[in-house]
């Protein structure tokens, strides 16, 4: 009865699990992944994890008022994944981690590097008008003199600093070695795009094309309207890209950012210049990358290895405890059939130490029922009859088995809580394991052996 | 007994006349009676090397502690054809310094770096070096560790809490359910020896300890204590039933008894990890490693340590066990 029960409830999950595999690619790229699925873990799928740390002390102070940690992180999470959305990643991961970290997880890329870019890169756009008094004018060309005004950790030597002019600020140039000094405000930034994409120009090299938004249009109508002559600087993360020399005022609302990119620099530019800039600077604090083939690999030999082991079991079983053997065998093929059911149904993560896992609640699963014959055994041996022997060993080895497993699930409990990505999934395939171990060597093969004594009253002997 | 000859049919129906044969069971494992007891202080003579070997060797070698611990980044890939020698000499080139091995496949190293090289470009560098390596643009990453200094101590910190904390939550458990706190802590001491022993085995073979063997560290405790306290049970329920049986006898019985039981689980675990071993791959290799070393130690220690700790408490304490 009960166990009709128990087949009814795996039957739909188990559905899904078998539909999964087959349509799931394409389904990825629909975004209609099914409701109840076992994901694979990256380090069995390949792709790329990454543990992103936003820089606190360097948060933009851009409109006036300093932003929160909280705020700064949540708006990164949403910018980081807008641009990987751009990017074309199946099934992404993002999600706030601490105060200050974000984990990025990326199955199935190819290419880490490049994800790693466009990811990390802070992407801040500045216009800023090029500081050409006369004062700043003598101010640059001592700064010149002074050589890379930088030191080796990115701070500003103090000689340089002191010989910046109150209301600019000094930039890199994308021309190695040279500096620029621009008006210490921004009027415009990237926060006032409204897009941005590659376009040809001259001699069909590739530039990024920008359309400011209705205010970005007005304020850069503005300050070309009335800087005609000067010259304007385009800054992105802190360098100068170009400074081109404004002619007219410009009302369209639309700006280029020359430079010598490549096909690729100019789309990934577009790109992050579209989703955002990060309000802070981010460091990538951890990263873990499998290939596609390592994961490949992976998959296939503990496969393997799992099944090598569990008809070993399977056979010795039976030769063990004969009739009873099939029994324990069923339950422990229940056991693992219910195991990765419930992982499909919590969407838990299948990892390889998850799937070592699996193939040691086998081992361990037979262990339930080995008390539970051994105790039986035991109780033929005093000669008592065969329904007080089975009722007697249920009973007797319950206990040993609640107090076993449950000492075993604490280790498992904690590993869950402390450990990171592969680890918890071990934890989460060991505890199902256990808990369904436990459920079907005392209930499931109960049943069945009391439906199978049903009509044998008077049995004098048991195959066990 | 002369039969009732009136009543004879109803006999027959009734009950046999003599108790049935006890019935034959196939089994491989006789049955034993080894006095585990009277040895125990071999026992201890035993587990003290087993645990303060590794520490020794632990505080003058130093623990080869993973990348998950020191941070660095750690790269598995594949250059197919190309000598030890020469990847060495391409990372030289494009300024990389860091160790390389070869893995047990012909064409496949490992390469070691420290976390400072990762910020300084360490992936374009390296792919650069891989490409001068196979020209053909065979090379290929199969996979790349990278942890900063702040996760490293973070994930040392993690791995720490969770052995300290399972621990104290199972030797709790363990002492609630026995309602004696010495079960627990001898079960835990029985823990403690068997994670330090693996550490100690891990060591000598040459394995580094990272965050997939603590989570095997941390099975095996699971399993452990699991196998403990079945015997523990075991020995409960005599302790109850036959109240006037000596301790010891008690203890030796237990183990007697479940020895049975204690070798087939032990046996099923460790033949489905020694597949995982032969055959899982190289990635949980490791793991399955430091797992059929533990699998014995377990029993070991549930046999040799726990159970005699409990005996020897009592014989110190003059306490009647429970």
């Amino acid at each position: 009865m009960a166990l009709v029960a128990a087949l009814l409830f795996l039957g739909p999950t188990v559905l899904w699990y078998f539909k999964s595999p087959e349509i799931r690619r394409e389904l990825e790229r629909a975004k209609q992944v099914p409701k109840y699925l076992v994901r694979l873990g990256l380090d069995l799928r390949g792709g790329t994890h990454l543990l992103l740390e936003l820089d606190a002390e360097k948060l933009d102070k851009q409109a006036g008022e300093k932003i929160t940690l909280a705020d700064a992180v949540d708006r990164a999470v949403e910018i980081v994944r807008n641009r990987v959305d751009q990017f074309g990643v199946g099934e992404p991961f993002i999600a706030k981690q601490g105060d200050r970290y974000i984990v990025v997880q990326l199955p199935g890329i190819s290419d880490p590097r490049r994800a790693k870019d466009i990811i990390g890169r802070t992407a801040l756009l500045e216009f800023r008008m090029v500081d050409d008094s006369s004062a700043a004018t003598e101010a640059l060309n001592k700064i010149r003199e002074l050589g890379d005004p930088w030191n080796a950790d990115g701070q500003m030597k103090s000689e340089a600093a002191a010989l910046v002019p109150a209301g600019a600020a000094l930039f890199k140039s994308r021309d190695e070695g040279d500096v620029l000094l621009l008006k210490a405000e921004a009027p415009l930034t990237g926060a006032n795009l409204v897009n941005a994409k590659v376009e040809f120009g001259e001699f069909q090299f590739p530039h990024v094309s920008l359309t400011f938004d209705g205010d970005g249009a007005k304020t850069f109508a503005q300050l070309t309207g009335s800087n005609v002559g000067k010259s304007m600087a385009i800054v992105l993360d802190g360098v100068v890209q170009s400074a081109p020399s404004i002619r007219e005022r410009i009302t369209g609302g639309r700006a280029v950012i020359e430079g010598n990119f490549t096909m690729e620099n100019a789309r990934d530019l577009a790109l992050v210049l579209r989703a955002g800039a990060l309000p802070a600077p981010v460091r990538i604090a951890e990263e873990r990358t499998v290939g596609p083939s390592l994961g490949e690999d992976s998959i296939r030999k503990g496969v393997l290895a799992g099944l090598f082991g569990a008809s070993a079991v399977f056979v010795f079983m039976i030769i063990y405890y004969r009739a009873s053997g099939i029994v324990a065998n069923f339950c422990l093929a229940l056991n693992i059939v219910l195991t990765l059911a419930g992982l499909a149904a919590f969407n838990a993560t299948l990892t390889l130490p998850g799937l070592a896992g699996l193939a040691l609640t086998i081992g361990m699963a037979v262990d339930a029922n080995v008390l539970i014959f051994e105790r039986i055994r035991e109780e033929l041996t005093l000669g008592k009859s065969v329904r007080v022997c089975l009722d007697q060993g249920y009973e007797k080895a319950f206990t040993a088995i609640l107090d076993s497993n449950l000492t075993t699930l604490i280790a498992a409990f904690f590993l869950f809580q402390f450990g990171s990505g592969p680890v918890k999934g071990f934890a989460v395939t060991l505890t199902m394991g256990l808990v369904f171990s436990m459920f079907t060597a005392v209930f499931v093969s109960r049943t069945l052996f009391t439906m199978y004594y049903e009509n044998r009253r008077d049995l004098q002997a048991i195959s066990i | 007994m002369k039969p009732d000859v009136k009543n004879l049919s109803k006999m027959k129906a009734a009950a046999p006349m003599t108790p049935p044969a006890p019935p034959k069971f196939f089994s491989l494992i006789p049955k034993t009676n080894f006095n585990f007891v009277k040895y125990r202080h071999v026992f201890y003579g035993i587990s003290l090397f087993l645990t303060l070997g590794p520490i020794a060797l632990l505080a003058l070698r130093g623990a080869p502690l993973g990348v998950d611990f020191t941070g660095g980044v750690v790269i598995q890939f594949d250059a197919p054809g190309a000598s030890i020698e020469a990847v060495r000499g391409a990372l030289e080139g494009v300024g990389l310094s860091g160790s390389v091995q070869s893995l047990d496949q012909p064409g496949q190293y490992i390469a070691r770096f420290k976390k400072e090289d990762e910020e300084k470009g360490l992936d374009a560098r390296f792919a650069q070096a891989l490409g001068n390596i196979v020209p053909s643009g065979g090379g290929q990453v199969l996979s790349k560790d990278f942890v900063g200094a702040v996760v490293g101590e973070k994930l040392t910190h993690q791995a720490l809490m969770a052995i300290f904390l399972s621990f104290a939550g199972i030797s709790i458990y363990v002492g609630f359910r026995f309602r004696n706190l010495i079960w627990g802590v001898a079960g835990v001491i029985a823990i403690i020896h068997d994670v330090l022993s693996t550490i100690g085995f891990l060591v000598i073979m040459g394995h580094e300890l990272d965050l997939v063997i603590v989570a095997a560290l941390l099975t095996i405790a699971g399993y452990s204590i699991n196998d403990t306290v079945v015997i523990f049970d075991r020995l409960r329920e005599r302790l109850r039933v036959y109240t006037r049986e000596v301790l010891s006898d008690a203890i030796n019985k237990s183990l007697n008894e479940t020895m049975s039981r204690t070798i087939l689980t032990s046996g099923t675990v460790f033949f489905v990890t020694a597949m995982l071993a032969a055959f899982g791959g190289r990635s949980i290799h490791p793991f399955a490693v430091a797992m059929l070393f533990g699998t014995i130690i377990g029993i070991y220690s549930t046999v040799g340590v726990a159970i005699n700790l409990v005996y020897s408490w009592s014989q110190w304490t003059g306490q009647r066990m429970r």
